[in-house]
């Protein structure tokens, strides 16, 4: 399965290059910040990365999910640093020949991440 | 020979650090996670309250349970994560 990770605090720009002949299915997740963090109006949330560990973890979940739901390619973007309201701190996109291994794979991967990654939601920016 | 250890400090626990690292001197030998937080402590004492909470990663990967600490070593406290 092809990785591709990208750590950055730069607004994520999806990638637009085209799947795979063989590729069935094409699924695209965005993870993005909401306007209320504890119920209270925020305007941003602030993420803090140990990069060196995250680049590892991640690639460790998906090479280690890879062989369990055989896809042909994963790409991941995760965003640290100030991330305005209604902006993507994550963005993945999975090319599998069909959708069940696809799907399990992506769902699989927001699951580790969010027990294992070393990222950090740090601060909320009130509005 | 390395003659330190560095921690790294993220999130909550640099927080209460107040501090993004710190270099504790090694003695030649490997250290248990006990060890390694008796140094801690005795350099930080707010990081006591941290330590039922967080996770220890050496040379960015988690320090399994009966893991060893060498001198050179970089270790991470780790906070409970929320990436995505």
């Amino acid at each position: 399965m092809e990785i591709t990770l990208a750590l950055t605090s730069a607004p994520i720009v999806p990638p637009d290059t085209a799947p795979g002949p063989g590729t069935g299915a094409l699924l695209e997740f965005q993870g993005l910040v909401r306007d209320r963090e504890n119920e209270e109006p925020i305007s941003a949330l602030c993420y803090e990365i140990y990069q060196p560990m995250a680049d590892k973890a991640l690639r460790k979940i998906l090479e280690r999910l890879g062989d369990i739901h055989p896809c042909q390619a994963v790409t991941v973007i995760h965003r640290y640093g100030v991330i305005p309201v209604g902006e993507a701190a994550i963005f993945v996109r999975v090319e599998s020949a069909h959708r069940a291994p696809g799907l399990q794979l992506l769902e699989e991967f927001m699951n580790e991440l969010k027990l294992a990654v070393p990222i950090w939601k740090v601060r909320a920016v009130p509005c | 020979m390395a003659t330190s250890v560095k921690v790294l400090f993220f999130a909550s626990a640099r927080e209460a650090a107040g501090c993004q690292d710190l270099t504790l001197p090694s003695d030649g030998e490997s250290w248990s996670e006990a060890d390694l937080w008796a140094r801690l402590e005795q350099k930080v004492p707010a990081l006591a309250a941290q330590r039922s909470s967080v996770r220890l990663a050496r040379n960015q990967e988690y320090l399994s349970a009966n893991g060893r600490i060498f001198p050179g070593d970089e270790v991470a406290v780790i906070p409970p994560v929320s990436g995505g």
